[in-house]
């Protein structure tokens, strides 16, 4: 029992995610949208209508930091602290001469991570025949047991995740969410439209502090 | 500049990103609470406050949960996880054939270099664990008890404040009576000099 854990343990997929700032944001904002309204719902002070209330809010507002979050962030800050290092920051770091792209270097760093069998079977695979083929990097996947990482430009892309999920999910999310999270609870019915100032003094009143 | 970047790519702890959002969203989201110029001042005040608490429970949590559950890497990246049990039980009673020292050297090899995978994949399971589990059902357990403390607070700091149940100052309860006045009948015949109309040169 504990082989089979300390095995999947040391399984380097789960390493990688673990690893990743956009996975790991990812996967987390994704659990957060199912604890935080599940424990709002079994939260038995507060009355059945508030908790309906309250959880349909948190897990909006977690879905839409998500739905941010990928739509926005990781696209334009992964990719961009990428182009922008090479450009500026590190325009003389010969590493980053290596790689067109945070695509082409993710992709080879994913192959890196691996085992040399499993690296080797991979490069051997139709559509992966004609990739690094420039600058040596081939040779350095299918020989060395240990290839070059090349950290600075991985660190390069996860701190451009990190700004991109800290602007994202800190500073966007919520103003968006601000907007949207009322229409969309109107829309499921757990907002009232706006009604004159009468009507509403005889519904019964929400708790939105809950 | 290089060193933190290099530093990201060659350890890239998952709770660096989480401890970095929650320390942003605890400052931000109740900045932008308050800044709702459509909500209740109250209602603003006690979201802003909620807000603010919940990642402040959130940052230690997720650091201790990062960092207890890599501590668990050191207790299961040992060699007898990594090799055959009756190997590892032949290693143990000291029948060291080259069978058994091989396999043992490769699951201590294993064992090493699955390291830090592990303190990696364990952190990253903490924290989602975290995320999942633990800060909810604190925030669920500590946020109410801490709001209603605050509340309690404010309102009964508004009381000694508040006109109505404030101390009132003692008042004469009873009307005066002047019947019994002696010098009231005097009164009558208080000469009182011509005051009317508008005269220049005095009296």
């Amino acid at each position: 029992m504990i082989s089979a854990i300390a095995n999947g343990l040391s399984n380097s997929t789960l390493a990688n995610i673990a690893q990743n700032t956009t996975a790991s944001v990812s996967i987390e904002t994704t659990l957060k949208s199912i604890g935080r309204p599940g424990f709002i719902l079994i939260d038995n002070e507060i009355s059945p209508a508030t908790k309906k209330y309250a959880a349909a809010k948190e897990f909006l507002y977690q879905a839409t930091c998500l739905a941010v979050y990928l739509a926005l962030i990781t696209p334009v800050f992964k990719k961009g602290a990428f182009t922008l290092a090479k450009k500026t920051f590190f325009k003389n770091k010969p590493e980053f001469a290596k790689f067109k792209n945070a695509t082409e270097y993710l992709d080879y760093h994913n192959l890196a991570s691996k085992n040399i069998t499993n690296r080797r079977a991979t490069l051997m695979k139709d559509h992966s025949r004609d990739k690094f083929l420039h600058d040596g990097l081939r040779e350095d996947l299918t020989k060395n047991k240990n290839p070059e990482k090349y950290p600075l430009i991985k660190g390069t892309i996860e701190l451009g995740s990190l700004i991109g999920s800290v602007l994202g999910l800190a500073i966007l999310a919520p103003q968006i969410s601000h907007v949207t999270i009322h229409p969309m609870l109107r829309a499921l019915g757990l907002e009232k439209k706006d009604a004159p100032k009468t009507e509403q003094k005889n519904d019964v009143k929400l708790d939105k502090k809950a | 500049m290089e060193k933190i970047c290099t530093k990201l790519g060659t350890n890239n702890k998952p709770t660096y990103v989480v401890m970095a959002i929650a320390t942003v969203k605890g400052i931000c989201r109740p900045i932008f609470t308050m800044m709702d110029k459509k909500e209740n001042p109250e209602t603003k005040k006690y979201t802003a406050i909620r807000e603010g608490l919940t990642e402040i429970i959130a940052i230690p949590v997720y650091w201790a949960s990062g960092e207890l559950a890599g501590k668990l890497a050191h207790v299961l990246a040992k060699p007898k996880n990594f090799m055959d049990k009756k190997l590892y039980k032949q290693h143990k009673k000291g029948h060291v054939t080259p069978e058994v020292a091989k396999a043992f050297d490769s699951a201590k090899e294993l064992a090493e270099n699955n390291l830090s995978k592990m303190n990696k994949n364990l952190m990253f399971i903490g924290v989602c664990g975290a995320a999942l589990f633990v800060i909810p059902a604190l925030c669920s357990a500590a946020i109410k008890p801490l709001m209603n403390t605050i509340q309690k607070k404010h309102t009964d700091n508004k009381k000694h404040l508040d006109i109505n149940t404030l101390e009132q100052p003692s008042v004469l309860m009873y009307a005066p009576n002047f019947q019994h006045n002696d010098n009231l009948k005097y009164l009558s015949s208080f000469h009182k000099p011509y005051s009317g109309g508008m005269k220049v040169g005095g009296v």
